[in-house]
């Protein structure tokens, strides 16, 4: 991730002495570590393909992917694609993933958005507030995630009302120890115009925002003030719903409201309760972390800028927003990333709890299954390093982006 | 380079001293196991009936005593290494020698037997998969559970017989997938689930104990025969031999009525040709298996017969023998002949 | 005095009013509860379940029954003050490195750690010396947990110091190297990194080699922990100014003698408070091991908890509760003394 930054200072140290006269000999000396580290890796390579492959050979284990394309047999607590005991392993390691993603994408949106509240509460001027705000930091930061997924799982899932006494909201959404049920738009008819809605919505703002941005170029403001503090930014939302809902209601798109079956409800979207304990257990223990993370940048800016805010006239939220929040961000942005990396990679936490995700699936049902742990650790191994890349690298680029826009 | 050479030197030295500190063995399992002077026997952890640690810390059940059989048929004394393991990585402990022997309820099926390089050692236990349902659901029978949500192990074969049986039978179900038994049934315990699915003996020696067992109700529908072998690596076919013989020499024993306590009297007295050779008296059964000859008669000392190990683990339970009976009683265990 | 204090930070405008009200309301939402469940409805005397009648309260009881098997997992009663005098040792060995110029500590270092795996199976694996012979199947509870956490520690140090050196080193293929195996462990969650161990360490050994369950998942951890470890020593390396380095070679000095005796005795106090803050986030890893078998502390509660006869949501809130309060007191106070250290060392910076 970080190979660019590779430094150093034994590398320049060294390499600037090496034009010199024992520079020659030095750089012999190079060729031959890495001739000696080559075959050293080789070897050790080697050796662990040989005894592998003999070891395989002995237990009479015939190591092929083929198992991928196999029937599973088995089923799936949770799949955001269909899936039964038909379909292939290939398919349930598909839907194990998307399970993985999946909390690991709510968790890091829910870890961010307590993460900045905790942050900015530290920062409150008011004592009460703030004091809350360390001592939540100070209790949860110390605490191992994994003890915090059980307390939710097994301790506060067990006071949940059972099926039959659900706590109702609006008489669609209920949630009981079975989880928590809401309402879904069902696939039907008015998927695609769902689909199409949103589409239209997502284009409309984009023009918006062009055509604001030009108005400002024309007025004579430099780009990096206009992004992120487009005057429109806080209606793109409530248009995108706007005119989602619009089409709801006038195309008919079905509503499946959950209902009771003979065995609690049924329909509707469903968020088992290993999925829920796993969030709240994830977001708050990592929320401790963004919390400081924010409090942090947001205490490095030089206290010039609040004031300079206030001489300018604006108020305390707007100073927050217009000022100080885009140059903490870039503060905000390098560790931030750190932390999502361990958020994602403690998804594989759900393992101890029910959550049918990559490690609880994959490493556990199907290699108990096909007995092939080499492709399976490998594939597992692949799939965590993939995702954790894409994750350091859409952020880098992110750092690079808001970081570009200020220099400009 | 001299100074490349003294770096390889200590590379090879840390690797000599990594491999040193690890045990180095050489062929046979009985050889192996010798050398050692324990057992290393895989256990699952906490499972009241088959395996558990009793208030005084030491550890009891039907799994427990398997291992004390096979120790006492090679050192005649209780010398075993507890290992403990998990579905995830029982069967790789087995293949790659971590263990000696497995028996922790495992189902003797194809797959297994055939292409994991692992070896049965005849069937000890007759269990089935079943449910476990609270009695107020107003659950019947199986077929009263479509739709329902169900707690369930992973690693054996307890999710392909559940997805076969609800696909056979045109049913529906959701499944919620726990890595062990304890934290299943803990979520059942708490109404996550509206049904627990495992072996009926195991489920029923885990709720024994519940202080609100009367609750609950254990459906008599078995989905699946599962037939509970001890596993053995594949490629020692003595040592196979070795744990084959001593389960069931404690079958015999039952059947030829020779039990823990009478044992040093039929000894002493017993005509009977058989139960003479079983117990060392007369023939080189030992010998042959490359034990002493009175290795049956330590199982029978140390361990007991069949019933002995059931009255001692599963009747505390109030599990009853039914399919395990002797064939004598309408059972399936019937002893192997010594002779 | 006291009421314009109050006036000027909880008082101060409308929006501060709220937001003191709604914490005061959040406070007593969480906190009468709290100290209802903990202290008023909690039964504290007895040790079988029986002394709980009511399922939901704390039950300490059942902290007081298991409380030796959280301590010392199965390990023989008789056999204990082997833990007692092994972590006794440790530890007073260990601490003369916390105290600031205490002679001799590098030496005392090194001992420490040819010591420590010595003291680790002689003692507390016994065999030897006429000492019960203990398997690590029996090991659990807190022992588990802290043997864990030290002997990863001092394993995985000098692994990173290598590591660390190697991904700054001139030589090209050394870099990539340790910059791939690095990045390669880093992105990937302790516990795959665990079933690796478990799952296919014993496939990449020849045969007659076998490794205890517990060493296995003791190396995964020292892989994974090195290489977090390296990068902490790597962000120290680069922290140290360039004249130190032209100050050494000046001096006529290799490359090992001018890391070892220049560069790191001033990067690792650099280093030590992410080393620290590393060893926390170890020692909270550590729970994992339960997952793959193991029963560290949580582990074992977890276990107990899920016993038949106590089976409650009130006995297993209170054994978390229990873990809780132990772990938190050891990060706590760990996370403390590194704060401490990064103040020292930011003072240090700027003189």
């Amino acid at each position: 991730m970080q190979a660019g930054k590779t430094g150093a200072c034994i590398r320049h140290c060294r390499s600037g002495d090496s034009e010199q006269g024992p520079g020659v000999s030095m750089m012999k000396r190079d060729v031959v570590y890495q001739a000696a580290l080559l075959f050293i890796i080789g070897a050790v390579v080697y050796l662990v393909a040989l005894t592998t492959q003999e070891n395989l050979a002995r237990l009479g284990v015939d190591s092929s992917i083929d198992f991928l394309w196999k029937r599973a047999g088995f089923e799936i607590g949770q799949k955001l694609i269909p899936f039964d005991a038909e379909s292939t392993i290939a398919r349930a390691f598909m839907v194990a993933l998307l399970n993985t993603l999946l909390l690991a994408a709510v968790s890091i949106v829910c870890a961010s958005v307590l993460g900045a509240i905790i942050g900015l509460a530290r920062l409150s001027g008011n004592w009460l507030v703030s004091r809350l705000a360390t001592a939540y930091i100070e209790i949860f930061r110390n605490i191992p995630s994994l003890l915090q997924i059980f307390f939710w799982y097994f301790v506060v899932l067990r006071t949940l009302p059972r099926s039959d006494e659900s706590i109702e909201f609006f008489n669609c959404i209920f949630l009981n120890n079975r989880g928590l049920f809401v309402p879904a738009v069902s696939p039907g008819q008015g998927w695609e115009w769902i689909a199409a809605a949103l589409f239209f919505g997502w284009a409309m703002i984009y023009f918006l925002r062009r055509q604001e941005r030009r108005r400002h170029a024309a007025a004579g403001f430099k780009r990096a003030e206009t992004t992120g503090t487009n005057p429109l930014a806080s209606w793109n939302l409530l248009l995108l719903a706007g005119v989602a809902g619009v089409v709801i209601l006038v195309g008919g798109a079905q509503w499946d409201v959950p209902r009771e079956a003979r065995f609690g409800y049924r329909g509707g979207l469903v968020m088992m309760p290993e999925f829920l304990s796993l969030v709240v257990g994830l977001s708050m223990y990592n929320a401790t972390y963004i919390g400081e993370i924010v409090r942090s940048a947001f205490t490095s800016l030089p206290r010039g800028q609040t004031e300079a805010a206030a001489s300018l006239g604006l108020p305390r939220h707007l100073t927050i927003r217009l000022v100080l929040f885009p140059q903490a961000l870039r503060v905000i942005v390098p560790p931030l990333t750190t932390v999502y990396l361990n958020l994602f990679k403690s998804t594989s936490l759900a393992a101890a709890i029910a959550y049918p995700e990559v490690v609880s699936v994959f490493v556990g049902t199907v290699n108990n299954l096909v007995g092939q742990p080499v492709f399976i650790m490998a594939i597992t191994m692949a799939v965590y390093v993939f995702i954790s890349l894409c994750i350091a690298l859409f952020l880098n680029w992110y750092n690079r982006k808001i970081a570009l826009t200020v220099v400009s | 380079m001299i100074k490349t050479i003294t770096n390889l030197t200590y590379v090879t030295g840390i690797i000599f001293l990594f491999f040193t500190g690890s045990q180095i063995t050489d062929a046979g399992t009985l050889e192996e196991v010798r050398e050692r002077g324990k057992l290393r026997c895989g256990i699952v952890e906490s499972s009241p009936g088959f395996s558990s640690v009793n208030d005084a810390g030491q550890r009891v059940g039907f799994d427990i005593d398997h291992c004390k059989t096979i120790s006492a048929a090679v050192f005649g004394e209780i010398r075993i290494e507890y290992v403990p393991v998990t579905p995830h990585t029982v069967f790789t402990l087995l293949q790659s020698g971590g263990i000696d022997i497995f028996p922790g309820g495992a189902t003797w099926s194809f797959i297994r037997d055939v292409s994991m390089g692992l070896d049965y050692t005849g069937v000890y236990l007759y269990a089935g998969q079943g449910f476990l349902v609270r009695r107020d659901a107003g659950v019947k029978s199986v077929a009263d559970l479509d739709g329902a949500t169900i707690c369930i192990a992973q690693g054996t074969t307890l999710e392909q017989n559940m997805a076969d049986y609800f696909d056979d039978h045109g049913m529906s179900y959701t499944p919620v997938t726990f890595a062990d038994m304890d934290k299943g049934l803990q979520a059942y315990h708490a109404d996550r689930c509206d049904a627990f699915t495992n072996e009926r003996m195991s489920t029923a020696g885990r709720i024994a104990l519940w202080p609100d067992r009367a609750e609950h109700l254990i459906l008599d529908d078995v989905i699946s025969k599962e037939p509970f072998g001890a596993l053995v690596r594949q490629d020692d076919p003595r040592w196979r031999d070795i744990a084959l013989w001593s389960f069931n020499a404690r079958i015999a024993a039952e059947e030829l009525g020779v039990n823990q306590e009478n044992v040093d009297a039929v000894r002493e007295n017993t005509r009977n040709a058989e139960i003479q050779r079983l117990l060392g008296v007369h023939g080189e059964f030992g010998e042959k298996l490359g034990l002493s000859n009175d290795w049956a008669y330590h199982i029978i000392k140390l361990v007991g017969n069949y019933n002995d190990l059931w009255e001692r683990n599963f009747t505390p339970l109030g599990v009853r023998r039914g399919l395990n009976a002797s064939w004598k009683d309408g059972g399936l265990h019937s002893a192997l002949p010594f002779r | 005095m006291s009421m314009n204090w109050l006036r000027n930070n909880l008082f101060s405008s409308p929006l501060n009013t709220v937001l003191t009200l709604a914490s005061v309301c959040l406070i007593i939402m969480i906190g009468v509860p709290l100290v209802n469940w903990l202290f008023i409805n909690a039964y504290w005397s007895g040790s079988t379940p029986a002394d709980c009648p009511d399922k939901s309260a704390a039950c300490w009881p059942f902290v007081r029954a298991r409380f030796d098997q959280f301590m010392y997992g199965l390990y023989p009663e008789v056999e204990r003050w082997r833990i007692h005098l092994g972590l006794g040792l440790i530890i007073l060995a260990a601490v003369p490195l916390f105290i600031p110029r205490f002679p001799g500590k590098r030496w005392l270092l090194l001992v420490l750690v040819i010591a420590c795996p010595l003291i680790g199976t002689g003692l507390f694996l016994g065999g030897v010396f006429g000492l019960e012979y203990v398997e690590t199947g029996r090991w659990g509870g807190f022992f588990l947990t802290v043997i864990t956490a030290l002997f990863v520690l001092s394993t995985s140090l000098p692994i990173a110091v290598m590591l660390a050196l190697g991904r700054s080193s001139s030589i090209p293929l050394v870099r990539v190297c340790c910059a791939t195996w690095i990045e390669l462990w880093r992105s990937v969650p302790a516990l795959v990194v665990l079933f690796v161990a478990i799952i296919m360490f014993p496939l990449f050994m020849p045969e007659e080699i076998e490794i205890d369950k517990l060493l296995r998942a003791l190396c995964a951890l020292t892989v994974l922990m090195s290489c977090y470890m390296a990068e902490a020593i790597r962000g120290a390396l680069q922290s140290i100014p360039k004249g130190q380095y032209e100050a050494a070679e000046a001096l006529g000095l290799g490359y090992w003698r001018r890391t070892f005796l220049v560069i790191l005795p001033q990067a690792f106090p650099v280093a030590l408070p992410q080393i620290t803050s590393n060893f926390i986030g170890l020692f909270k890893e550590t729970t994992v091991l339960l997952i793959i078998g193991l029963f560290d502390l949580l582990g074992m509660v977890q276990n107990a908890a899920s016993d038949p006869t106590w089976i409650s949501p009130g006995v297993s809130a209170t054994g978390y509760l229990f873990v809780a309060l132990f772990f938190w007191l050891f990060c706590f106070s760990l996370s403390r003394y590194s704060a401490r250290l990064e103040r020292k060392s930011l003072t240090y910076k700027t003189h």
